[in-house]
């Protein structure tokens, strides 16, 4: 799958485990190998010792190599069903991506950050020249507050201009223990309303609508309207939108995490891996330019705002700037 | 004046010209002019009324809803009334046939009028429609209003649909749909909608307690409508008033607002587009009538009053008058 030259692979072991932030053992962390994964709760008391770098670098060539490729952007302040949600996604991304990505070049006070009564990371990893991805994006933000604690992870996969494929979008937005909003949907690159046949291709020929109706209707589950009127503009006729209640349900939040959004995000990042893979088409150099239009609206003013929103206010304006500036370079 | 008048319907030309040179009059609604008793232009309206009564009864219910209940009706024709009132003489009397205003078979009957913009108004043709049958799980009523601009200007057009099948559950389908797509074009998207009180009014459904959500099962109109739309079911169980009370109380006052934006929108608001541009939103509306409106029109027609009578519909829709 990977094909990096062995010393390549011992130098980024060594340079993550190096680091001495918090979340340099979760890198190294074998729960998060898909081989390993022993399911539940990950061994988050993994202490960070002499053992846990050796293993990161003999997992570096191991088969389960480029651990920390595998585990590119990680969700420590989660809950086991939502850190499971999301590093399951994580994993998928990076395993169907590949050699279409390189490794992340974000800078290590973008990569992790702290201010007010919260932190977060920002993790970005560009496409390879000529490979049909633009970027993806993984971040994850928590904030202690009146409330309880706010918990905003997020994963994108923005596509390029050789193939028109839908973009990737995924938000787990959680205030509190008991609710969660969920954003989940195959971001069109096109106006359906003109390009009926793209509508075909990538939404009506699919199995995006049944996932939708069963969150639809699942007893714990209410639509939900983002209250930017461009974001709502942007997402699909068939875009996960829901409220999550785990109010009166045996095993809460998590359970309905496990039971509803788990199996139904695989199968939507599934669809989407399938259609950048088998149904996206290049373009004419009118359409990509058309697209690159589109698409720099939908970076800036659909995910850029959304992922600065809160950050002044949680983090301070040098955080949300120094944030800013990295997703706009992209890597 | 007065000599000039020869006819009913030259009488109402004449009172509509000269309602057309005062500017921006956005309080002809409050001169009670479809009643025309109260003031002056009513009272040269009433004293010709005698004469032309019988031209303005058609004009100002150019469509009716007779098989509705009290509320229902009285929501539709309200709008019927206001879109009449203020289009006024931008909309032209209409040309469709009389076995398209009325139709019958199986076991319902419909009624489909358009009536075409003027030349120079901007409107391509406003549409109202009706159809009722008797199904096994009770009545279906379907009522439509729309109005679509034609390419010079981009203000929205107009969507407005009432399905009630059975007593107590209604579906509102109420929306100024965009002429653009607004992720290309967030000037749009605030000029006409975050500018505007319609996600305000949403909310106000949202928040009620007798509405839910509605999504259509056609993925095409999802995308066809505006992040404004008001996409709700209404219940009228377990309220006092069953719904004709929820219709009377939360409905309608919304419907006028919605209605009122859409006019203030199409008078005020529009730019007018350059000829590249007037081609794209000329192609786009073109797919919005064939793949929104034409599909929904003809949906149930086959199935509820035959292949002939459906045809017609359609064939009269293409012609847009």
């Amino acid at each position: 799958m990977h094909s990096y030259p062995r010393s390549a692979m011992a130098c980024h072991a060594r340079f993550s485990c190096a680091q001495t932030l918090p979340s340099s053992s979760l890198r190294c962390n074998p729960a998060n190998q898909p081989g390993l994964r022993s399911g539940g709760v990950a061994n988050l008391g993994l202490i960070r010792s002499r053992n846990t770098v050796r293993w990161g670098v003999r997992a570096a060539v191991s088969e389960t190599m480029g651990s920390n490729e595998t585990s590119w952007v990680e969700f420590p302040k989660l809950s086991s069903a939502g850190k499971q949600l999301m590093e399951s996604v994580a994993v998928m991304m990076d395993r169907e991506l590949g050699a279409l990505i390189k490794d992340s070049k974000t800078p290590a006070d973008v990569r992790s950050f702290q201010g007010g009564t919260g932190e977060g990371s920002v993790t970005l990893r560009a496409g390879r020249l000529g490979s049909k991805i633009d970027l993806v994006l993984g971040s994850w933000l928590n904030c202690s507050l009146s409330f309880g604690a706010l918990n905003i992870a997020t994963l994108i996969a923005m596509m390029g201009l050789t193939s028109d494929a839908p973009h990737l979008l995924f938000e787990f937005i959680q205030s509190g223990p008991d609710s969660l909003v969920l954003v989940l949907d195959l971001v069109p690159r096109t106006d359906l309303v003109v390009d009926p046949e793209y509508l075909a291709r990538f939404y009506e020929n699919s199995g995006l609508e049944d996932i939708r109706q069963t969150f639809e209707k699942h007893p714990q589950t209410q639509p939900h309207r983002p209250s930017a009127l461009y974001l709502r503009s942007i997402v699909s006729p068939t875009a996960l939108l829901y409220e999550i209640s785990g109010e009166g349900v045996e095993g809460g939040l998590d359970a309905v995490i496990a039971d509803l959004v788990q199996p139904a995000a695989v199968k939507v990042v599934q669809t989407w891996v399938k259609s950048f893979k088998y149904l996206g088409r290049a373009m004419d150099s009118d359409a990509m330019a058309y697209m690159k239009t589109r698409d720099d609206l939908i970076k800036r003013k659909g995910v850029e705002v959304d992922l600065s929103a809160n950050m002044p206010r949680l983090f301070g304006q040098e955080i949300a700037d120094r944030v800013v500036a990295a997703f706009r370079k992209g890597v | 004046m007065a000599s000039a008048l020869t006819s009913p319907s030259a009488c109402l030309r004449i009172i509509q010209r000269s309602d057309q040179r005062l500017p921006c009059q956005r309080n002809w609604s409050e001169l009670g002019w479809a009643q025309g008793r109260r003031n002056r232009r009513g009272l040269k309206w009433t004293v010709k009324g005698s004469m032309s009564e019988p031209a303005m009864a058609k004009e100002t219910s150019w469509v009716e809803f007779p098989k509705l209940s009290p509320a229902g009706k009285r929501l539709m024709e309200t709008v019927a009334e206001t879109m009449n009132r203020e289009l006024g003489e931008m909309i032209l009397p209409s040309q469709t046939a009389p076995d398209v205003r009325s139709f019958q078979g199986g076991n319902g009957a419909g009624s489909v009028t358009l009536r075409a913009g003027r030349e120079g108004s901007k409107i391509d043709f406003v549409l109202g429609s009706w159809l009722n049958c008797a199904l096994p799980f009770g009545e279906l009523n379907i009522a439509t209003l729309i109005a679509m601009l034609g390419p010079e200007a981009d203000s929205p057009h107009l969507l407005f649909e009432f399905i009630q099948s059975g007593p107590g559950s209604l579906v509102v389908v109420l929306d100024l749909l965009p002429r653009k797509d607004l992720v290309l074009e967030p000037e749009y998207l605030a000029r006409y909608y975050e500018n505007s009180p319609l996600e305000t009014i949403r909310q106000a459904f949202e928040k009620h307690p007798q509405t839910q959500p509605y999504l259509t099962s056609a993925l095409y109109v999802r995308s066809v409508v505006s992040p404004t739309a008001l996409l709700y079911k209404l219940s009228g169980e377990g309220v006092e008033g069953g719904l004709d009370g929820v219709i009377a109380e939360l409905v309608q006052p919304a419907a006028v607002k919605v209605v009122e934006t859409w006019v203030d929108c199409y008078k005020n608001v529009g730019q007018d587009l350059d000829g590249d541009a007037m081609a794209t939103m000329l192609k786009r509306d073109e797919l919005i009538k064939s793949k929104g409106v034409e599909v929904d029109l003809s949906a149930n027609m086959p199935r509820l009053f035959g292949q002939e009578i459906a045809d017609r519909v359609v064939a009269a829709f293409r012609k847009g008058i």
